[in-house]
């Protein structure tokens, strides 16, 4: 027998199960439907899209029904879909309730799946509460994965599951801490689940309202960023800022290492960490330089510390929430934030961006060139946490870090192109801070869309290309580009 | 006693021949072109499969004391030591050369009761020659209990002209003998220690190591290093990396290089070649302090270490097959060549002694030193060691007393069950034997 999937895609096989996938994904409106119905808003924006998610979901499943095993191509081909797709639907309530065009909401929805937390709508404040929790609820979401979440629920995906896993986050399979995905899967969402209703928890306890509380928290652990107030954090008092920060770090955490550490009942595996370590060295360097760039330009000490650490941890871990405006800051201060948004957090946490684990390894990698030039026959591997990285590996660590930066340089200069076209005048950091921030799903950036304003002036085509820029990066760019590979499809 | 040898490669035939005078010895081969040269040796030779049941029926399994596997094949040797177990043999040794089966095995377990390791007795063999430059030879007895070095007198040696009596020896530490000019004499306190002398020594660990740091110019060895990463060369490095030392390696292979790297973090791995004379250079390898060769090859070992000692290297270490090339090595100008085969030899062939724990050869076996355990009906018992009628060219180096080290004096008197450590020439070792 020819294994078709062997030679090229099977698209039926792909397709049956990003069907499975939608029936589920109409769950998911059930929290907005809910918030609606307490609140006493229009259930309506929520309704169509969830019974058209079912009905699609139901027919494409029907449509491709039949038994066969699903590869790694096809896992590529549901993993970058299932993202579109899913922010196709998610784009449904802002236009049914008249707040968005479809362009805008396709892009309000990516943010939020993707947890990039830019955003086009201008007004916050004056939406329904229901639009906002489902702004922050779609960030929760896709805080661990979207596929992820439904390998989690549904038995029938664990087969191929395990494929599609390592198409959208490899270092879940990879690090195999039960012989069984779902079960690795479910613990990492256990997880989730807990600290966010801990945040939530806090939050309230300080004075925010349930309502806003429970926004938060779901944008928190997600890395994601979206606020409930125009101004975001800033409205807020300096203590909620205080509790944000640390669960924006968890978020920004290996939830592998959170769950050995829950396990065994002891911080020792935090601190036995190098990349956990190395996390928190560039958060704190980050924050002293800004702190010491900052002081004079607040009334205290404190808030000077609180902004500087906000900010490093809010970019860093790729969340993207402001507790002051920041594009006031002076060119140093931008200047850090912006490379910031080039580290991320941790393999196998929520956030984007390149992660410190591979610029970690780059580090590195670097040093042992240098070592190499002083001994050109001496071999020497590179090791993290004791044990030894494999050249393989390293070399996709340093091309994807390459491809990222190519990638951002590329767009950078169409954002430029094509605002030009436009008649806006951006600036080298304005037009790179908006690439950086989407592709690392960090947010806002600087001037035209900095922290107190939004992308909304951007052209339509702009916005396209930053929607783009937030699936890939996202993705971590391998499972989007192998779809553009002509021998992906023949051969 | 029956003492069946499976395997007449270099060890078996080493052993075959330490036991023919006393044993009958069954040696079994499977390569018909070797066992043509069986004739030479005063033993049964069979020709067939060690780990078959049918050949070591034939060779007297059922009724034999001991069964040596030593064939080159780790697995054939394990396999050949349970068929001889289940036919009956009352004492099965395996040779095996990957480590990996230490830990696999346990005392008794799989049919084999003691398990010989070739790379990991060169390789502490090795590691023993490690602690300085000027010692020759190093060996243990007594389970560690007592250690034995042969060290040499170095131009500027802070000893130099000194009495016996006078240069403040440890207590527990015993000169047994001086070597001077390929002379062996049983030294006396009056006598003085000139340059060039190459002392032996016998006490505890601790006392002999004291003396030796004394004895020497250069109290501690930094730099070391390792030409050749096989086994033997990792299994060194292995045993080096936990005193704190961080050997050099060189290995040929790119592949294998990469996996020592990996494998051994406190080691500084080079990918290359020994004689190489650039890389030598570039990398100050050339200035390293103790050098060891340890390619499969003998003639590279003997360029590398030739090579190395004209760099500058103190103290070059080569390991040899061919035993005929031991001494050759050593006249040549490499300072100690070591024979894998002849130490496992000499460590399967301890197995098959009732009292002589050990015996080990010194200055082209012009001097050797014995571990026996003193037989309840010897005549020496009680009696003084100064009043006893000692055979001339004889020194008691240690005693071993229930786990308690003695360093004798002539007032001590031997008792039953002691473990002597005895320093003789050759003639008085085959008296004390039968005093003992």
């Amino acid at each position: 027998m020819m294994r078709r999937w062997d030679l090229s895609v099977d698209l039926r096989v792909a397709f049956h199960l990003i069907g499975i996938i939608l029936k589920g994904n109409a769950l998911t409106f059930l929290v907005p439907l809910i918030v609606a119905l307490l609140y006493r808003e229009s259930i309506i924006p929520f309704l169509v899209p969830a019974a058209l998610s079912l009905l699609i979901g139901w027919a494409v499943e029907w449509a491709t029904r039949g038994e066969r095993e699903i590869g790694l191509r096809e896992s590529f081909l549901v993993v970058a879909v299932v993202w579109v797709v899913a922010a196709a639907f998610g784009a449904m309530p802002f236009v049914l309730a008249g707040v968005l065009k479809p362009v805008d909401a396709y892009f309000e929805a990516m943010s939020g799946y993707t947890t990039t937390g830019a955003s086009i709508i201008t007004n916050v404040e004056t939406q329904t509460h229901s639009l906002l929790i489902w702004r922050a609820f779609m960030q929760w979401l896709g805080g661990l994965g979207i596929v992820a979440l439904f390998v989690a629920i549904f038995p029938n995906l664990a087969i191929g599951g395990r494929q599609i896993m390592e198409a959208e986050a490899a270092w879940l399979v990879r690090d195999k801490l039960t012989p069984r995905l779902r079960q690795a899967a479910r613990s990492f969402w256990g997880i989730y689940i807990g600290l966010t209703f801990a945040e939530i928890l806090l939050l309230w306890g300080v004075g925010l309202s349930l309502y806003e509380a429970v926004a938060h928290a779901f944008t928190t652990l997600a890395t994601g960023g979206f606020s409930t107030r125009n101004a975001g954090i800033a409205d807020f008092s300096g203590l909620v800022a205080w509790i944000i920060i640390p669960f924006m770090i968890l978020g920004a955490t290996s939830f592998t290492l959170m769950y050995r550490a829950l396990l065994g009942r002891t911080l020792r595996f935090f601190a036995a960490d190098e990349e956990f370590k190395f996390f928190i060295g560039i958060l704190a360097l980050a924050t002293l330089v800004l702190f010491l760039n900052s002081l004079g330009l607040y009334e205290s000490i404190e808030e000077a510390l609180r902004h500087s650490a906000f900010q490093a941890t809010s970019i860093m871990t790729t969340t993207g929430y402001a507790s002051t405006d920041f594009d006031q800051w002076n060119s140093l201060g931008k200047f850090i934030l912006l490379l910031l948004m080039f580290f991320g957090g941790s393999a196998g946490s929520t956030t984007g961006s390149i992660k410190v684990l591979r610029a970690l390894v780059i580090f590195k990698l670097i040093a042992r060139e240098i070592q190499r030039i002083i001994h050109p026959q001496r071999v020497i591997p590179v090791r993290l946490g004791g044990r030894v990285v494999p050249e393989e590996a390293i070399k996709s660590i340093l091309i994807l870090a390459v491809l990222y930066v190519t990638i951002f340089a590329f767009s950078t200069a169409l954002l430029l192109l094509d605002t030009t076209r436009a008649g806006l005048q951006l600036t080298v950091a304005d037009a790179a801070s908006a690439v950086a921030a989407t592709m690392g799903s960090v947010g806002p950036g600087f001037g035209i869309v900095g922290p107190m304003s939004t992308y909304a002036d951007l052209p339509t085509t702009s916005k396209a290309l930053l929607v783009f820029c937030m699936w890939i990066g996202r993705l971590e760019i391998f499972p989007v580009i192998v779809l553009f590979a002509r021998s992906y499809w023949k051969g | 006693m029956r003492v069946i040898v499976i395997g007449a490669g270099e060890v078996g035939w080493s052993t075959a021949q330490a036991l023919q005078t006393d044993h009958d010895v069954v040696l079994i081969e499977k390569e018909p072109e070797r066992f043509e040269t069986l004739q030479e040796l005063d033993v049964l030779a069979l020709c067939g499969n060690g780990a078959s049941l049918k050949t070591l029926k034939e060779a007297g399994a059922e009724r034999a004391e001991m069964a040596i596997a030593c064939t080159d094949i780790d697995e054939v040797n394990i396999v050949a030591c349970a068929a001889a177990k289940q036919l009956g043999t009352k004492l099965t040794i395996a040779r095996v050369q990957d480590a990996e089966y230490l830990q696999t095995w346990k005392r008794g377990y799989l049919g084999v009761d003691e398990m010989v390791c070739s790379e990991l007795i060169t390789a502490q063999a090795l590691a023993r020659l490690m602690g300085l430059r000027e010692i020759r030879a190093s060996e243990e007895f007594a389970d560690g209990k007592i250690l034995m070095t042969e060290t040499i007198i170095e131009e500027n040696a802070p000893i130099i002209g000194l009495k016996l009596k006078d240069a403040a020896i440890p207590p527990q530490c015993n000169v047994a003998s001086i070597v001077r000019d390929g002379r062996v004499t049983i030294p006396r306190g009056d006598d003085v220690i000139l340059a060039h002398d190459r002392l032996v020594l016998i006490g505890t660990p601790s006392a002999v190591g004291e003396f030796n740091r004394r004895l020497s110019l250069h109290p501690t060895v930094k730099d070391i290093l390792i030409i050749g990463g096989g086994r033997i060369g990792f299994r060194l490095a292995q045993l080096l990396q936990p005193q704190g030392l961080h050997p050099k390696i060189v290995e040929i292979e790119e592949e294998r290089s990469r996996w020592l790297a990996e494998n051994l973090p406190q080691s500084i791995v080079f990918h290359g070649d020994g004689t190489d004379i650039d890389l030598l250079e570039q990398e100050g390898l050339g200035k390293s302090e103790i050098a060891v060769s340890v390619i499969g090859i003998d003639e590279k070992n003997l360029l590398c270490g030739l090579l190395l000692k004209r760099l500058g290297v103190a103290k070059v270490i080569a390991r040899v097959e061919d035993p005929d090339f031991v001494a050759i090595f050593e006249r040549v100008g490499i300072d100690i060549a070591i024979n894998p085969r002849r130490l496992v030899a000499e460590e399967i062939i301890s197995f098959t002694r009732d009292r002589i724990e050990k015996t080990l050869f010194l200055e082209e076996n012009r001097a050797e030193v014995l571990e026996i355990e003193v037989s309840p009906q010897s005549p020496l018992l009680g009696v003084k060691l100064a009043q006893a009628q000692l055979p001339a060219g004889l020194l008691v180096g240690a005693i071993v007393r229930a786990e308690r080290v003695i360093i004798p004096r002539g007032s001590d008197a031997l008792r039953p069950r002691d473990r002597v450590i005895l320093f003789s020439t050759p003639e008085a070792a085959r008296e004390i034997e039968r005093l003992l």
